[in-house]
């Protein structure tokens, strides 16, 4: 299964859910936001979203200086 | 010649859109390099009535990007120095000036981490977003952004939210005022999670001397700021374009480029999905 992660593919193995994803690269929760075809997926929702083929992830920093 | 004369050479903005604007009231939540600018601008545009807070005080690292504030006002009030830059415009804007952070206790529930506060300061807070017609949340702490940004909720005021760093800015506008909003695209609590994220991720702005700041050029945080200005005006002659109103729009400022995303309810929010569930 592959899924675009920020603009480069990647292959999935197993199934995955966002949180599983994210936990594997090694990105932290505090400060990213993650879109998954261009919709923000609310952080609780992270464990419960199951990625599936051909997903566009984008995964960011959120800013907050003012 | 008026103050709005060039403004009113351009096609659909003309004494109509300044008379609309006379009688529109802002407030501005933060008088740093993006809402100092922003209220300027404002001002300029004719907005009638402005409210200002900020409790911090002006410091020499400001000044490259805090183009209002001048080194003659070093260690003085922010939103009242930025009172007297705009009382100098002549505009004849109604200016309301809190010189402290704005707090809000949030609902039982919804404040993960939330500190106790007294309730004379939520009452404070009240007061500056009641009867707004738009509330700009341009503050440096994601924890203001939360606590304002659910008063406006509460309140039903029009929220338009940007921050800057380095050489992103994120800008998001969550149109509380209506009804359907918060369904569609939920509310500033679903966008930033519990603010315990906060103390975590170190996402509060730190002074230029403590470890960890981060830098922005003047050029960035006067881009930034001027861009929420204009969604500013846009929001309040119902303007703002449909493809950005529930979205997210990340601006990069070395390539110039944007894109967006759109915000989606967090069905376990405390604040906006209890009555929907």
């Amino acid at each position: 299964m592959q899924i675009m992660f920020n603009q480069e593919p990647v292959e999935l193995t197993a199934p995955l859910s966002l949180q599983d994803f994210l936990s594997q690269h090694g990105i932290q929760a505090a400060g990213t936001a993650c879109a998954v075809n261009e919709e923000i997926v609310p952080k609780s929702q992270w464990s419960d979203f199951m990625l599936a083929e051909g997903m566009k992830l984008d995964v960011f920093s959120l800013v907050a200086g003012g | 010649m008026e103050l709005t004369a060039r403004q009113e050479l351009l096609p659909d903005w003309g004494p109509k859109i300044t008379a609309l604007l006379k009688n529109k009231r802002v407030g501005v939540a933060g008088l740093g390099g993006l809402g100092g600018v922003a209220a300027y601008l404002l001002a300029g545009a004719g907005v009638g009535q402005l409210r200002l807070a900020d409790g911090d005080t002006v410091s020499m690292s400001n000044l490259h990007r805090q183009i209002m504030y001048r080194g003659s006002a070093l260690g003085q009030s922010k939103a009242l120095s930025l009172k007297e830059s705009i009382e100098a415009l002549q505009a004849g804007t109604e200016l309301i000036c809190v010189p402290e952070v704005l707090t809000f206790k949030l609902p039982a529930g919804a404040a993960d981490a939330a500190p106790e506060q007294l309730s004379h300061e939520s009452e404070t807070a009240r007061a500056f977003v009641c009867g707004l017609d738009l509330l700009l949340l341009l503050t440096d702490s994601v924890k203001s952004r939360v606590e304002l940004g659910a008063l406006a909720l509460e309140l039903k005021v029009n929220v338009l939210q940007l921050c800057v760093t380095g050489f992103v800015s994120q800008e998001a506008a969550f149109l509380y005022a209506q009804p359907e909003f918060t369904q569609q695209h939920g509310c500033s609590r679903c966008f930033w999670g519990p603010y315990i994220d906060e103390e975590s991720s170190g996402q509060a702005e730190l002074k230029v001397s403590e470890p960890g700041a981060q830098g922005i050029l003047g050029p960035t945080a006067v881009q930034a700021a001027a861009a929420a200005a204009l969604s500013a005006l846009l929001l309040l002659t119902d303007r703002y374009p449909a493809e950005r109103k529930g979205s997210l729009w990340i601006f990069d400022h070395l390539k110039q480029q944007g894109r967006l995303m759109k915000l989606r309810p967090d069905p376990h929010c405390p604040l906006c999905q209890q009555r929907v569930q």
